[in-house]
């Protein structure tokens, strides 16, 4: 397992590389940048001295260098005019519409964002477990159709559509508004007991809305496996040699069904953090989703940067989770039709 | 009575991996002004590199013999890590597989043997030459011990063409001493 786990985080680095590349890539793929859109606006409007000012912040940002190296500065790998200062020094950049650097125009948002999504994953663990385990063991019973039905339409519902009918029926019913992550007499302000608990408060809808889709799916991944796993000789050997029905369960059906819930702990970050930044906008959360888009409409390179190489650095050491739990739980090689899937 | 020794050519990527493991966060300690917590990742990743090639060091020294016996393993450290396992006091047998590709292909088996009290643990990987054979007598060794063997470990054998492939039922016709 050691070898595994040093072997594993060997192959996290060239892929945390090759990501923070593509991410460059992708946030200067657009022509020109956010500074030559705005001095195109102010060759138009005649405005001398704020052209001299953006003169200055392109070269001040090195947005005149070679491509390779103004990435080389970012990472913070190549030195630049103020020596190795990038992202591994702790300097997102400078974001170019909020006149700021990027750690202040973020704020709590990255943090934020982290809570609610690992909350999500927690809740759809929590809630798809025993009701896979659940429907599984009791095919065909009344509570299997009952959780069936609302399996359906957690998968069927959009998340943005359940956030505004979710928003809906609290403003109608129970006269709250549901938006936003805290009361607002917290934004802004420090980290306190008060704004913990309005946090926590207001993270129960997002929360709902956000793990539906992903608790829907995952019973039914669950529930598909167990009774697989339930309908193998051996499982049949042991009922008949008056093995325990919980006993049964816990030894080996349960564990080897539980291989594919563990495996999608990796793909369920990617899916949580896309679908939260829609519900976000909807429901108006401080994450990080609502000023990705804005950064990515308006070319303000360095904070989509920022944004997105969090992202994806959230996303590998999910997978990099995953792949432990896997080993740890089921070494087994797959060969032929199995290693395909 | 066979000996066997991990090959260089298995060992040199290990060290290859060792040494970039350690020499690319220690370059970026060194001349980058890395913030706290950044710091101290690469001083684990440093650690945990380090500790891999002291391994791979120790693999490199390691001669593993097999006899009708038993399996013993002989090494560096003063012969602190030598052990000695007898067939007929074997008392676990586990079969691994690992990969880090997404197709699960391209990995390694690692065989993990217990003997009794006091007998330790002795681990192997299908790097070493002659690992089947050594997998073959182990297996033997296990059945003639009346070992249940785990539904990894069943579904591994039966990849080598020792076992049933259903993982299950192997498992299940194994914990009947015969």
């Amino acid at each position: 397992m050691f070898t595994y786990f040093a072997h594993r985080v060997l192959v996290m680095i060239p892929t945390l590389l090759v990501i923070s590349v593509i991410t460059f890539i992708i946030i200067q793929l657009p022509p020109g940048d956010y500074l030559s859109n705005q001095m195109a606006e102010m060759l138009s409007s005649g405005d001398r001295a704020a052209m001299e000012n953006l003169a200055f912040l392109r070269q001040e940002f090195g947005l005149d260098k070679p491509m390779l190296e103004q990435y080389g500065v970012w990472l913070g790998i190549w030195p630049g005019n103020n020596g190795f200062s990038g992202i591994l020094q702790g300097n997102l950049g400078w974001s170019f519409e909020y006149n700021l650097p990027v750690s202040e125009v973020v704020g709590d948002r990255l943090y934020l964002s982290l809570l609610l999504n690992f909350t999500t994953i927690l809740f759809v663990y929590a809630v798809s477990f025993p009701i896979g385990v659940y429907t599984a063991v009791r095919q065909y019973s009344f509570g299997d159709h009952a959780m069936t039905f609302v399996g359906y339409i957690g998968l069927a519902t959009p998340n943005f559509l359940l956030a505004l009918i979710l928003l809906y029926l609290g403003k109608k019913y129970f006269g709250v508004s549901m938006g936003g992550l805290m009361d607002e007499e917290f934004i802004g302000a420090d980290m306190s007991w008060g704004k913990f608990l309005s946090i926590c408060e207001h993270m129960v809808v997002p929360v709902i809305v956000i793990g539906t889709s992903g608790t829907a799916g995952m019973i039914r991944r669950l529930r598909a496996n167990l009774l697989d796993e339930l309908q193998k000789q051996y499982v049949t050997t042991a009922r008949a040699k008056g093995l325990k029905n919980y006993k049964l369960l816990l030894k080996y059906p349960l564990r080897m069904a539980l291989n594919p819930f563990v495996a999608d702990i990796g793909n369920l970050l990617p899916q949580m953090i896309s679908g939260s930044a829609i519900v976000a906008v909807v429901m108006s959360l401080p994450t990080s989703g609502p000023m990705l888009v804005n950064a990515l409409q308006s070319q303000d390179q360095y904070l989509a940067g920022s944004f997105l190489l969090f992202l994806a650095a959230l996303t590998v050491i999910g997978m990099f989770v995953s792949d432990l739990a896997l080993a740890a739980l089921d070494p087994r090689i797959r060969l032929g039709s199995e290693a395909s899937k | 009575m066979n000996s066997h020794r991990y090959p260089m050519k298995a060992l040199a990527a290990d060290y290859m991996r060792s040494a970039f493991g350690v020499l690319l966060p220690a370059a970026l300690m060194l001349f980058t002004n890395l913030i706290p917590v950044v710091f101290y990742s690469m001083g684990a990743l440093i650690l945990l590199f380090a500790g891999y090639g002291l391994r791979t060091a120790w693999r490199h020294g390691t001669v593993l013999t097999v006899d009708g016996n038993g399996v013993r393993q002989e090494g560096l450290v003063g012969g602190f890590l030598d052990r000695e396992i007898g067939w007929a006091e074997m008392r676990d047998f586990r079969l691994r597989y690992y990969s880090t590709q997404r197709d699960r292909t391209g990995g390694w088996m690692q065989l993990i043997l217990r003997g009794g009290e006091n007998r330790g643990v002795i681990r192997m990987d299908s790097h070493l030459p002659g690992f089947d054979d050594i997998v073959r007598q182990a297996h033997a060794a296990t059945q003639n011990n009346g070992l249940a063997l785990d539904p990894t470990t069943a579904a591994n054998l039966s990849s080598l063409g020792l076992t049933s492939a259903d993982p299950g039922l192997a498992s299940t016709q194994e914990k009947s001493p015969s």
